[in-house]
């Protein structure tokens, strides 16, 4: 293959698309569409995911019940969820958040499995022997054993959620970065392509610095 | 089964009757503790001895309610003791890593954040000997620190009943004679009761009023006896009574592991 100089834009060129797609483009527009979907697909799969890891991890039963379902579901290739979900649900909101979530959730299942599992019982007898209110327990002597499998968990997860979604909105969609880089493509636009994926980077990374990376300086300060 | 109310006198009536039948880990499981039957008076410095794996911390355990499945009973003969009134200091020192000392210390006080509790644990922690920060954390602290920071914790909960697990068990000599030094000022300003499990004679001779001897598989009381040698004279004179004692119990050596 020869080289083009149109196969990779200059950084100039694509922050002056980028700026061009926010001003005048559908650009804020996608990327709210996208974001709404990564949040609340995200969201759902830590409100299922963690209960059913944690469940699995204290209940022997259920991991034995459980654990060959979510190898394979960590198994089955996102692309294929994502299909079967469109063909059963049809091309809706439902179905793309359905997919990202089926796909999410194992990875938090095992993360939070093995979270359970390392809770230190010794600590926890203090909280019984002192007699400290479930609240308190929770709060001061289990979660805080569970916040390295959380953050794992959530920065794992964020970073599978928002690829899937771009895949989802490329085969099904309407809007979003995911659909829009699909018309790019065929327009062999690769400004505009690198436009999107570097706005939304923008995104997960204020996410990553703004949010998760605070929540672990409070939560993980005596690690320090 | 073996009672030692009547070898303690009768001036103080009993402030605990525990009394263990059976129990196992599990179902079908061979008996840790069998027939263990004893009374602890109001004030009184109980030391209990035996060998590792004598089932020491399993019984402390029970007493403090940690673990409930046994056949038998503990009871609390006075009205206003309870077992919220009970209080234990842990094998190891058990502080929350990701919890400052304060916060550590306050976790066991009904409102660990008002002025009260974080006064109360300052001054706890000032008592024990920790004269640095309070905002440090235990991974901060040697092992002997940690215990101190754990028995300022103990006393947070300002109990009528204190459990020790071994509180000096690998601390060095130093460290040792000046945790249990502590250990008979708090006892002795708090008039608290305490039940204090090891595996080393000496420290049950230098502390308490009264040890109870405890045989292994299953766990039951095989012998007692009565300290009433004044506290001050204990130290010099531990080898003669850890002897006399030896020699009474048919052992060979102070060091019951």
């Amino acid at each position: 293959m020869i080289w083009q100089p149109d196969m990779l834009p200059s950084p100039v060129e694509v922050a002056l698309r980028v700026w061009q797609e926010a001003a005048h483009g559908d650009l804020l527009a996608n990327l709210f569409a996208t974001t709404k979907r990564v949040g609340f697909s995200f969201i759902l799969a830590m409100l299922l995911g963690v209960p059913l890891g944690l469940w699995m991890a204290y209940c022997r039963r259920a991991d034995l019940l459980l654990d060959g379902i979510v190898t394979v579901f960590m198994n089955i290739p996102a692309l294929v969820v994502i299909i079967l979900c469109f063909l059963w649900l049809g091309l809706n909101e439902l179905a793309t958040v359905m997919a990202v979530v089926i796909n999410k959730i194992p990875v938090i299942v095992v993360t939070m499995r093995e979270g359970g599992k390392s809770i230190d019982f010794k600590l926890m007898a203090v909280a019984k022997a002192f007699h400290i209110s479930r609240w308190r327990t929770l709060v001061d002597v289990y979660l805080p054993q569970l916040y390295p499998y959380l953050l794992a968990a959530t920065r794992a997860g964020l970073a599978l959620v928002w690829k899937i979604v771009l895949v989802a909105e490329l085969l099904g969609c309407s809007d979003g970065v995911g659909f829009q880089l699909g018309i790019y493509f065929q327009y062999f636009d690769i400004p505009g392509i690198l436009a999107y994926t570097f706005a939304f980077v923008g995104i997960v990374i204020l996410l990553e610095a703004g949010c998760i990376r605070r929540w672990e300086i409070s939560v993980m300060r005596w690690r320090q | 089964m073996h009672s030692a109310l009547g070898n303690i006198g009768n001036e103080v009536a009993p402030m605990m009757d525990v009394h263990v039948t059976n129990k196992t880990y599990h179902k079908g499981a061979p008996s840790i503790i069998q027939n263990l039957d004893f009374e602890v008076k109001d004030g009184e410095f109980l030391a209990i001895v035996g060998p590792s794996g004598a089932g020491k911390s399993t019984l402390l355990n029970l007493i403090a309610g940690i673990d409930t499945k046994f056949e038998g009973h503990i009871r609390f003969n006075t009205l206003e003791t309870r077992s919220s009134n009970l209080s234990i200091m842990f094998q190891e020192p058990r502080l929350m890593p990701w919890l400052n000392l304060q916060e550590n210390v306050c976790l066991v006080s009904d409102s660990p954040k008002s002025t009260l509790a974080i006064n109360r644990a300052a001054e706890l922690l000032e008592t024990v000997g920790i004269t640095g920060s309070p905002e440090q954390y235990p991974g901060q602290l040697s092992g002997g620190m940690q215990r101190r920071v754990a028995l300022a914790r103990t006393l947070m909960a300002d109990p009528d009943i204190l459990l020790l697990d071994e509180p000096l068990v690998s601390l060095d000599q130093p460290a040792a004679m000046a945790l249990r030094e502590l250990l008979l000022r708090v006892w002795r300003a708090r008039k608290c009761t305490v039940i204090y499990v090891t595996h080393q004679l000496e420290e049950a001779v230098v502390l308490a009023d009264r040890i109870l001897f405890l045989s292994t598989s299953p766990t039951s009381i095989i012998r007692e006896e009565i300290i009433d040698l004044p506290r001050p004279r204990r130290t010099q004179d531990v080898d003669a009574v850890k002897h006399g004692i030896c020699k009474r119990a048919g052992l060979l050596s102070g060091r019951l592991a």
